[in-house]
């Protein structure tokens, strides 16, 4: 799971499953707390359901860092291309 | 007649300022007279705790007494509350019409911990013997989570308002999901408080003398704890099952304020 498009794809599948998210209203550039309805538990989940698919651990300030989809997709590919 | 009535709302412009005054006051010199004898004389942790909880219910319950007294307050009725077979370890969820709904709530729980909002827990009045009483700020990151499990475990209440701010006029603000997420994490008893006011008061953005015409009743229900439904254990992991537990809890709430307005109990 190199490439942006790739993670984007995982974390929109991992909405889709586990917070039964319309694909649809899933974007880079969806807000998760204003537009997905997200609360700092569930971006926590979501950090741990990440953490289980690319083996990329997030911490606190990441999580902080984090607004959109976006945001996610561009730390984790930081991430594993270190 | 109608001077008599402007005289006693009057009185109840004063004596709901005085309520302030005192509450603020009160709060102060117990920070800074007894709260630091309980700090220095409690062996443990766990017994300055208890102690300031027992201290913040006693004074709590003075002062519904006192409200009562000067009038701002006509009648405080508790209802549902010895029915319960157990208070240690529930998780007390309540909706929220006025700024006295803690001190109400807390006046009948000797050892309910509150989640509250951060701005309470630094207020120089009181933020200390909140803190001190082991009050939580309400962002739900998972420190938290493993936090009220573990006060859960110990005997504690917790007491939670999911609307966060006070209710509007007309209805429940959106219940967020910590109360579910505690709820669902802890496996506590989830115990609804529904708070009515007749009539409202002290509702968010009024001014301290914005008073109702007449004296306030304030009823407090506990009602038995909630059975959580199939819908919401048959979900599938944590976040689901918040959504739905929340759902579930909030049309509760709106079921029994509709009902309690219906049989003409209160506005709210």
């Amino acid at each position: 799971m190199k490439t942006k498009e790739a993670i984007f794809g995982c974390i929109q599948q991992l909405l889709v499953e586990v917070f039964e998210l319309e694909k649809e209203s899933i974007a880079l550039e969806s807000n998760i707390y204003k537009d997905l309805d997200f609360d700092s538990l569930d971006a926590v989940e979501l950090a741990v359901r990440l953490g289980a698919e690319t083996g990329i651990s997030l911490q606190e300030e990441d999580l902080r860092a984090i607004r959109t989809i976006g945001d996610a997709v561009d730390i984790l590919h930081q991430r594993i291309n270190l | 007649m109608f001077g008599k009535l402007n005289l006693a709302r009057q009185w109840r412009v004063v004596a709901t300022g005085l309520c302030f005054l005192t509450f603020l006051c009160a709060g102060l010199v117990l920070t800074v007279t007894v709260l630091p004898l309980i700090l220095l004389l409690s062996a443990t942790p766990e017994q300055k705790e208890r102690r300031v909880l027992t201290l913040i219910h006693y004074g709590f319950k003075f002062f519904m007494r006192y409200m009562q007294m000067l009038n701002p307050i006509g009648s405080f009725h508790v209802q549902g509350l010895d029915q319960l077979s157990s208070v240690k370890g529930s998780l007390f969820i309540a909706n929220h019409p006025t700024l006295i709904d803690v001190v109400a709530i807390i006046s009948c729980l000797p050892t309910c911990q509150c989640i509250v909002k951060k701005s309470l827990l630094q207020n120089v009045f009181f933020g200390g013997l909140l803190r001190t009483a082991g009050y939580i700020a309400n962002d739900y990151a998972m420190q938290l989570m493993d936090d009220c499990a573990r006060r859960l475990q110990a005997g504690r209440s917790l007491l939670i308002f999911p609307e966060g701010t006070r209710s509007p006029v007309d209805g429940l603000h959106p219940f967020s999901r910590g109360a579910a997420q505690i709820a669902i994490r802890t496996g506590a008893p989830v115990v609804p408080v529904v708070i009515t006011c007749e009539p409202l008061t002290l509702g968010k953005g009024d001014p301290w003398y914005a008073v109702p015409v007449r004296p306030i009743d304030l009823t407090l229900r506990f009602l038995p704890p909630l059975e959580i439904p199939l819908a919401v254990t048959d979900k599938k992991g944590i976040p689901l099952q918040a959504r739905a537990l929340t759902r579930h809890i909030e049309n509760f709430f709106l079921q029994e304020l509709h009902a309690t307005r219906t049989a003409g109990l209160g506005p709210c």
